[in-house]
């Protein structure tokens, strides 16, 4: 949005663009109906530029305050009333605190400013109002006194400043950079020396004023700036020999343009260009234009603040897309690599697996297939071995007659029914115990019941004779256990006949 | 300030440029954010693939010469006819040439339905187990130990002898049978390897 300017004085608005320290003049319009036409006409070219309006007018008054320690509208409300009070019917008003005072109730110090003739104002005011451009404020030549002087590096806390503006002289009482009091003299002659000699009379008009109105004690010093063309200077100084209290410093305008940074510099005396300068680069806070006139520069500063937080979000998604994008592409050239070593690896593997006989199964199911045909064959046995251990055992004793044997493998097998309980074998799935069990019987001719098991017991002595085995009587030849009943028979029967039973032989398959 | 209803299209369009704007900068930052989660979830996936392979190649390096042996262990298994579907018709001319070679008097057997030797997981490999009663009349007690032997030699399944019982036969009429001094009955398993997928 572009910076425009208007300079309002008593006679005619002079309008102005300003770009980077150059003001360009863009028209004069003279304050008819001829001239608000062309303002109008003016203004809706420039539509969507922002305009500052810079008063230079007699009618500024300028007023102290002390108001009681209040905040928020309360403090409005009773600043609008002491404006009312002290600039009656004007809406051109502006408050400036002075800060408070140091007693107890901490009144505050207010300097109460106003354009005192909103006539003059109007045509101008409507005209902008009618074309709805941005009006950011109305300040006026003595609010910027203050400023000017500190840019230029000159600090006091009360003294006179001098400038010419149009055909005139604006006199400002300047106290802490606050314009306490300001008037506009005209200028009658205005050649070099006319100039020179109005100031140095004016400044003299203005101090005895500030003394009738006891701003300033009587005799008090008081340093008095004024501004002139590089030209003019040496009139001026000539003329303004320091004189009683004032004592005066005179301000190159050119040296004062450089110090702005502005390059349009001033053609004669007048010092409009400097004021409009520093309004382009630091405008006051306070100005003395009323919400209703700033309403369009309301809503473009509304219409800039969601276009500025649009942006806001737009750069904060590019900056959080970008990073993002950033992260992603660290995290695909990371997975690029990981990827590459792998195929590296997997070459690798593939080598080595190269080297093997090839089989449709993998390493796992491999492992497992060969692990079980392990655990299968520690099972698979025969029973030779036991028949021929038994078979060893029968062989010394002739009186036993095999009638039958059977023998079992692995998880299949178990004591039988009525056997005595067997020693604790392992029987896991690598292999259960070998079981054999022989069926026989005790053939002696005329042998005694004694003689009979004493045969027994020895085949089971033997039997037992092996370490390995673990013997289970399932059937004696005769039951004489106490857990069992005994009945007797005819003598000569019981001997005749040959006496069977049945013997378990466990034995553990376990490696 | 107070808005009035001519103000509203004033700031309309700087309303829907922002809008818009926001709009833009949302799905910049949800398209980013699903490009970044994509570009995490392939490292990741990348990253398990790496290790998976590195630990495979660790392993196969560690446990190279016992991969190899069971492999060669495996083909072994392969040539002897122990893994792929079981061969009924190979087993029945075994046992008759078995029988024939060892002039056994009498056989009789029953091959019962094929069972999984273990619990059905999700390998892909599995035992199954085919269960064989057989009654043999012997000549002498001898023949049942070569009988078995034999069998254990020359079968294409890998047997494991659950049960024998030998006994004397009492005296026969038959002529033919009277030959026959003992009578055995034998129970077994003839065990196959075979990828479940196969034929169940």
């Amino acid at each position: 949005m572009t910076s425009r300017f208007l300079y309002l004085n008593t006679h005619r608005l002079l309008a102005y663009g300003w770009q980077h320290g150059s003001l360009r003049a863009e028209g004069v319009f003279d304050n008819d109906e001829g001239g608000l036409r062309q303002f109008a006409d003016y203004l809706r070219q420039h539509r969507h530029s922002q305009f500052s309006l810079l008063a230079n007018v007699a009618e500024e008054g300028h007023a102290l305050e002390t108001i009681p320690f209040l905040k928020g509208s309360d403090r409005q409300t009773l600043i609008s009333r002491k404006m009312g009070q002290h600039f009656f019917s004007t809406p051109l008003t502006t408050a400036t605190s002075l800060g408070y005072e140091k007693s107890q109730r901490k009144n505050e110090k207010l300097l109460l400013s106003a354009l005192t003739n909103p006539a003059h104002f109007e045509p101008w005011l409507t005209r902008i109002s009618d074309a709805e451009v941005s009006l950011a404020g109305i300040y006026t030549v003595a609010q910027l006194g203050g400023q000017l002087l500190r840019k230029l590096g000159q600090h006091c806390e009360r003294c006179l400043l001098l400038t010419v503006q149009d055909h005139s002289i604006r006199e400002t009482y300047l106290v802490d950079g606050h314009p306490h009091f300001s008037r506009m003299a005209p200028v009658t002659d205005s050649s070099i020396a006319g100039i020179a000699s109005a100031l140095a009379a004016e400044s003299g008009k203005l101090h005895q004023y500030l003394i009738g109105q006891r701003l300033i004690g009587r005799g008090e010093s008081l340093p008095a700036f004024i501004v002139g063309h590089p030209q003019t200077i040496p009139a001026i100084d000539k003329a303004c020999a320091d004189k009683g209290p004032l004592s005066f410093t005179l301000i190159d305008s050119h040296l004062a343009a450089g110090r702005l940074k502005l390059r349009t510099l001033p053609e004669d005396n007048r010092s409009d260009l400097l004021f409009l300068q520093l309004l382009a680069t630091a405008p006051p806070q306070q100005q003395f234009a009323s919400d209703t006139h700033r309403h369009h520069f309301r809503l473009s500063q509304i219409r800039r603040g969601l276009i500025a937080a649009g942006l806001c979000a737009l750069l904060g998604g590019v900056l959080y897309a970008a990073k993002e994008t950033y992260d992603a592409g660290s995290l695909r050239a990371e997975a690029s690599a990981l990827l590459l070593s792998k195929a590296d690896l997997d070459h690798r593997y593939q080598e080595i697996s190269a080297t093997f006989p090839q089989l449709d199964v993998d390493n796992d199911t491999l492992r497992r297939v060969t692990n079980r045909y392990s655990d299968l064959l520690h099972q698979q046995h025969l029973p030779a071995p036991a028949f021929h251990r038994v078979s060893r055992v029968l062989d010394r004793m002739p009186a036993i007659v095999l009638e039958g044997i059977s023998w079992k493998n692995g998880q299949d097998a178990g004591t039988s029914k009525g056997a005595t309980a067997p020693p604790a074998i392992a029987t896991n799935r690598r292999g259960g115990p070998e079981i054999t069990t022989v069926r026989g019987s005790i053939r002696l001719e005329r042998a005694t019941t004694r003689q009979i098991l004493a045969v027994f017991d020895q085949f089971v002595d033997a039997l037992r004779a092996d370490p390995a085995n673990s013997i289970n009587i399932l059937q004696r030849p005769f039951d004489i256990e106490s857990g069992h009943t005994l009945r007797s028979s005819d003598g000569e029967t019981e001997v005749a006949q040959p006496r069977q039973f049945a013997v378990e032989i466990v034995r553990s398959n376990a490696p | 300030m107070t808005l009035t209803g001519r103000d509203i299209p004033k700031l309309l369009g700087p309303l829907l440029a922002a809008l818009v704007m926001f709009v833009i900068a949302g799905l910049l930052v949800w398209g980013s954010q699903i490009d970044a989660d994509k570009a995490e979830q392939e490292r990741n996936a990348a990253t398990a693939a790496r290790n998976q392979i590195e630990q495979r190649l660790r392993q196969v390096r560690t446990e190279e010469q016992d991969i190899k042996e069971r492999t060669q262990l495996l083909q072994q298994l392969q040539n002897a006819g122990i893994t792929g579907e079981e061969k009924r018709l190979d087993w029945m001319e075994l046992l008759r040439d078995i029988q024939r070679e060892l002039r056994i008097p009498g056989m009789s057997y029953e091959f019962g339905i094929q069972t999984a030797l273990d619990k059905a997981g999700d390998a892909s490999y599995a035992w199954y187990a085919s269960p064989l009663r057989v009654e043999l009349r012997l000549l002498h007690e001898e023949d049942l130990l070569n009988f078995l032997v034999a069998l254990q030699k020359n079968a294409k399944a890998l047997i494991i002898v659950r049960h024998c019982s030998l006994s004397p036969l009492p005296a026969q009429a038959d002529a033919r049978q009277s030959l026959a001094k003992l009578a055995a009955e034998c129970e077994m398993q003839w065990l196959t390897a075979r990828q479940v997928s196969e034929k169940k």
